[in-house]
């Protein structure tokens, strides 16, 4: 298939494409090139990054900050009613902010490796000047005295925020069908899920209505998403990056993190949100900042075997029962092109690969009932009780995780699911010492129908099997794109998902980045 | 930054006032109300001898075969600048909600991160009670609602506690002294202050996330007397160490009793019971008193006594169910996720422990045993640092002196008379302060003849010269006579002067020791003979 029949399955719910050139019509008159070029990784195979695109074409005149704003917030306008991914957007602010960027290029300072980069950022991501409700209806009109870290390294680097996206509420979920504020679609199939919880910044980065996105992901809400919409989504080692600013669900777990649109991209947002470190989030892990992105080539200057040395492991609990078998041909396929790449390929065991799903369920709403005892109606929210401000997926979680925790349980669950992460963790560090990473599957299946599985909550909760185990450990992982099924004569995206060693993120990005480059033109999306 | 955003908007949350009516006797108790510190001031107020005078149901009760245990939980809020954990400033009586930092009020995404002033003051109170110092400790988090406490649960240290161990000697009357065992103490945070108003509750979090070292005693103490008086040893203690105010009235400590009784014989022993947020020395005795009438009659009658937690009122000087424990609270203990174990390193450890100031109680008993002082003296003197410092300081110079120079020693007692009746009354007309001053002074601002090692010598002089028997001040005194024919020829010529030399000799041979005007006495007898 050509990319033109794709692009074609992609909006083919605006029908109009002449709408579509519109909508990029307006970039026409000040880029020297074209702007869909600009955000289409199919125009320039060599280097995928639309960052460092958006930011040498404003550094070098070629367009400025504000024009490119304009552009995403009209396509925006233009396709959100349908989709869904915003809950709030901040146009007047973005603008401003777009301004005072071209302003420093024009006394011809640096606004930063970020400069006029667009970005959506997840409603559960405090930011000062706009509401932070976390997709629920308690913090409706809760806005938050202070940005919180990511979000001030992101301004601070040059980003400018368009808006923030919907979520699961509290990121309990993972279909972006739990939010007070409606439903997100997913960009490839409107009858389909985005995926959760970060399906609004996932979905507005496949769909362009944003350069990049940050996410959070606490059992897989930024890898689940990414792989059914298509984009690239990267969880950061636990402790890598600061929580302050995050509503919390599961500290133990919680960790932010960029959706994007390439491998690339990822990286420089990565380096941009760890150019900032602070005392406020005590389970950081100090680090020495580095700039991941300046260790990936381009295509061109790659060596024949661009993996060569590199040792991957396929667990085979991944492929086996409860996965999709589609799903399980395109891991496969993926690591055939791997070890085409230089890299070895094994297959291992891990026999308590299955014991984490329960494990993670059972640590993350305990945390998450005693996270959430805070909203108590009485400082947040113009809510008069829990019952009215919480949706009916956080009530059940609540009280699961109250459960628990209460006194006479809390062995036979919460310490048992100790002690089960534990084994986890200590296997999957075990294997980490034999190879380099992991690949398997992002999700047990490409993105489901919208209510599918809103009333079987365990199967939505098993859905999270290829994700959860990471968390347990905290290992960084990414997501790229592994390839599509067919569905109902729909195509629909599956990724693939790499697991590297904890704060190696540098290797792990430069893996997903050759393997990105290398398997463009057999993926074409 | 983020406290001068939150202040912008505190000033139209100054009050926040909830509307959720408030289930009775499931929750816990407010810790100190304003209405009632208010009462607990006017009871500071009034005079001495009402406390002599008690109601019925305080009168003690006239049964020598039951004994009353009790153990103390002692809430001590650190002075340390700042909250445990948010940064924002601890102060008594600023505006309601003023000194509230984004994590005080729970708001969403605000992270806590432990204040190392705070940890230090715990560990210098730990190490003064002898207790066990750990350099690991972790923090759990401690579920229930009520609306002073906005995270919804208190984070405080269940499964590993900052220090484990200790003891403190409490002093009940004179010379009655007896040790009471530490069993732990945790840091913890504080919650707000919630106050009724008419139709709705006020909340104020001024104090919330301030920090708590909770000290859990062994039920070591036996009556009301000895249970005010450990309460206040704790307070003298924890203001000795500058380790925080301990003022009752303010909430700055507030203590918790745990009653019981048994017979002597052990042969009846019933449950005990926690009366809890006492916030005076006199409520914690009226309170233990109280307990013990209810508690021997419900017992003698052959009933049970059953396990509460009650709320006492100074008004009336009863306790009143708050809780059965029957209905225990389950507080769904779990481990605090954002914040890791609190290491302390051993270097800073041996720092902290090296910093911690001799005890009053301690240096009280080491003046009254190696120095021999009488106990009131010693009391008076250990009461402060700088008194002890500059005592020590004295008597190691008048000993140096005496040594030096063969005579007898001086008596402890009369250096610790002239420090006590001279120099204490001395430096505080002058306003010295009392902080160590150069060349190793105690005391700072001192005159030089007021040094503690001038006054030491000074001292060692004059027992000395007391000292001095008369028989052999005479014979010195006639053999100097003898031996200057010259010098006594011109005296009795006339030359009165010559007296001189004859005492000056006389203080030579005996190196200082004699009272010059008493030798010269001695030495006109002999020479007017």
């Amino acid at each position: 298939m050509n990319a033109g029949k794709l692009s074609d399955v992609r909006f083919a719910h605006w029908k109009k494409k002449s709408q579509e050139t519109r909508i990029f019509g307006a970039w026409k008159k000040f880029s020297a090139r074209d702007v869909r070029r600009c955000c289409d990784a199919t125009a320039c195979q060599t280097n995928l990054s639309v960052i460092r695109k958006v930011g040498l074409d404003i550094r070098e005149g070629r367009t400025t900050a504000q024009d490119v704003t304009r552009a995403y917030l009209a396509k925006i306008r233009q396709t959100d009613e349908k989709v869904g991914s915003f809950i709030t957007t901040q146009a007047d602010n973005a603008i401003a902010q777009a301004i005072s960027i071209d302003e420093k290029i024009c006394r011809g300072e640096d606004p930063g490796i970020l400069t006029g980069v667009a970005f959506a950022i997840k409603d559960n991501i405090c930011s000062s000047d706009s509401f932070t409700t976390a997709g629920s209806r308690l913090l409706e009109v809760h806005q938050s005295p202070h940005d919180s870290l990511v979000v001030s390294a992101i301004k601070a680097e040059g980003g400018i925020i368009l808006g923030k996206t919907n979520l699961d509420e509290f990121g309990m979920g993972s279909t972006t069908e739990n939010s007070a504020f409606g439903v997100t679609s997913n960009p490839w199939d409107m009858r389909r899920i985005p995926g959760g919880s970060s399906g609004g910044s996932a979905s507005a980065v496949a769909l362009k209505q944003c350069a990049a996105a940050l996410g959070s992901d606490t059992g897989g809400s930024i890898r689940q998403p990414a792989s059914f919409c298509g984009v690239v989504g990267l969880k950061p080692t636990y402790g890598l990056l600061s929580r302050h600013g995050l509503v919390a669900y599961a500290s133990s777990f919680d960790t932010i993190g960029p959706v994007t649109t390439s491998v690339e991209d990822s990286a420089i947002v990565l380096t941009a949100l760890c150019s900032r470190h602070n005392q406020l989030d005590s389970t950081l892990h100090h680090t020495n900042s580095s700039r991941f992105h300046d260790h990936l080539k381009n295509l061109e200057h790659f060596a024949s075997k661009p993996l060569s040395g590199y040792r991957f492991a396929i667990i085979k609990e991944t492929i086996g029962l409860g996965v999709q078998h589609d799903v399980v041909q395109r891991v496969l396929e993926a690591a055939t092109k791997i070890e085409r790449l230089g890299a070895a390929v094994d297959f291992v065991s891990c026999p308590t690969f299955h014991l984490g799903l329960p494990a993670y369920y059972i640590l993350a709403l305990s945390e998450a009932s005693s996270n959430l005892s805070r909203y108590d109606c009485i400082r947040l929210g113009g809510k008069t009780s829990r019952d009215e401000g919480f949706g009916a997926e956080v009530k059940r979680r609540i009280l699961m995780g109250s459960f628990a925790l209460s006194a006479g349980h809390s062995d036979a669950y919460y310490e048992r699911a100790q002690e089960v992460q534990r084994m986890v963790e200590a296997e999957l560090a075990c294997k980490l010492q034999e190879y380099d990473a992991f690949i398997l599957p992002a999700a047990p299946s490409p993105a489901y129908l919208k209510s599918e599985k809103m009333n079987d909550p365990l199967a939505m909760y098993s859905g999270d099997m290829m994700t959860v185990n990471v968390n347990l450990s905290g290992l960084p992982a990414i997501v790229v794109r592994g390839g599509h099924v067919e569905n109902d004569g729909t195509l629909l995206p599956v990724g693939l998902q790499i697991v590297g060693r904890p704060f190696r993120e540098r290797a792990l990005l430069e893996i997903a980045h050759a393997y990105e480059l290398c398997t463009w033109d057999e993926i074409k999306f | 930054m983020l406290r001068r955003a939150l202040a912008s908007r505190s000033s139209e949350a100054a009050i926040i006032s909830t509307r959720v009516s408030l289930p009775r006797g499931s929750i816990p108790p407010p810790p100190t109300s304003s209405s009632s510190s208010s009462s607990s001031s006017r009871e500071g107020r009034r005079p001495r001898f009402f406390s002599t005078t008690t109601t019925s149901a305080e009168r003690p009760v006239d049964d020598d075969e039951w004994e009353t245990v009790v153990g103390l939980e002692l809430h001590v809020q650190i002075g340390a600048k700042t909250k445990l954990f948010s940064g924002a400033e601890r102060l008594y009586g600023a505006e309601a909600n003023a000194n509230v930092a984004p994590f005080d009020a729970a708001l969403p995404g605000s992270l806590p991160a432990v204040n190392a002033r705070a940890v230090e003051l715990a560990a210098r109170l730990g190490f003064a009670l002898g207790a066990d110092v750990q350099s690991r400790s972790s923090f759990d988090r401690k579920h229930y609602h009520y609306p002073d406490l906005p995270h919804g649960y208190q984070i405080t240290q269940q499964r590993s506690p900052i220090a484990l161990g200790g003891s403190l000697d409490v002093f009940v009357r004179d010379g009655v002294s007896g040790t009471l065992r530490v069993e732990r103490l945790q840091l913890e945070m504080d919650t707000g202050k919630s106050s009724k108003a008419k139709s709705s509750t006020l909340v104020d979090l001024n104090r919330a996330g301030s920090t708590l070292v909770e000290i859990v005693t062994a039920p070591d103490l036996r009556g009301a007397e000895e249970a005010s008086a450990a309460a206040e040893t704790f307070q003298k203690v924890v203001r000795f160490l500058g380790v925080g105010d301990a003022n009752m009235e303010e909430g700055s400590m507030r203590v918790d009793v745990n009653v019981s009784h048994r017979t002597r014989d052990g042969a009846v022993a019933g449950e005990r019971c926690e009366v809890k947020n006492l916030n005076s020395f006199r409520s914690i005795a009226r309170a233990v008193a109280h307990e013990r009438t209810r508690q021997i009659a419900l017992l003698k009658r052959g009933q049970r006594v059953r396990r509460q937690t009650r709320s006492f009122d100074p008004a009336t000087g009863a306790t009143a169910v708050l809780r059965d424990k029957e209905a225990l609270l389950d507080y769904r203990f779990a481990p605090e996720p954002d914040l890791p174990p609190v290491v302390i390193e051993p270097a800073a450890l041996r720092a902290i422990k090296a910093a911690v100031p001799e005890l009053p109680s301690t240096a009280a008993a080491r003046l009254t045993n190696t120095a021999g002082l009488a106990p009131k003296l010693a009391q008076t003197i250990a009461s402060k640092p700088s008194t002890v410092a500059y005592f020590d300081a004295c008597a190691e110079a008048a000993d140096a002196w005496s040594t030096r120079n063969g005579t007898v020693t001086v008596d402890k007692q009369d250096v610790a008379n002239w420090v006590t009746g001279v120099l204490v009354g001395a430096v505080k007309r002058a306003g010295v302060t009392h902080k160590g001053g150069a060349g190793g002074e105690p005391l700072r601002g001192l005159p030089e003849s007021a040094g503690a090692a001038r006054v030491g010598e000074l001292l060692a002089r004059v027992a000395a010269s007391t000292s001095m028997d008369s028989g052999a001040l005479e014979a010195t005194c006639a053999a100097v006579v003898a031996s200057m024919p010259e010098q006594l020829a011109a005296y009795r010529g006339g030359r009165t002067r010559a007296m001189g030399s004859f005492v000056g000799e006389v203080m030579k041979r005996t190196k200082g020791r004699a009272d010059p005007r008493r030798a010269a006495e001695i030495i006109k007898t002999l020479v007017d003979q």
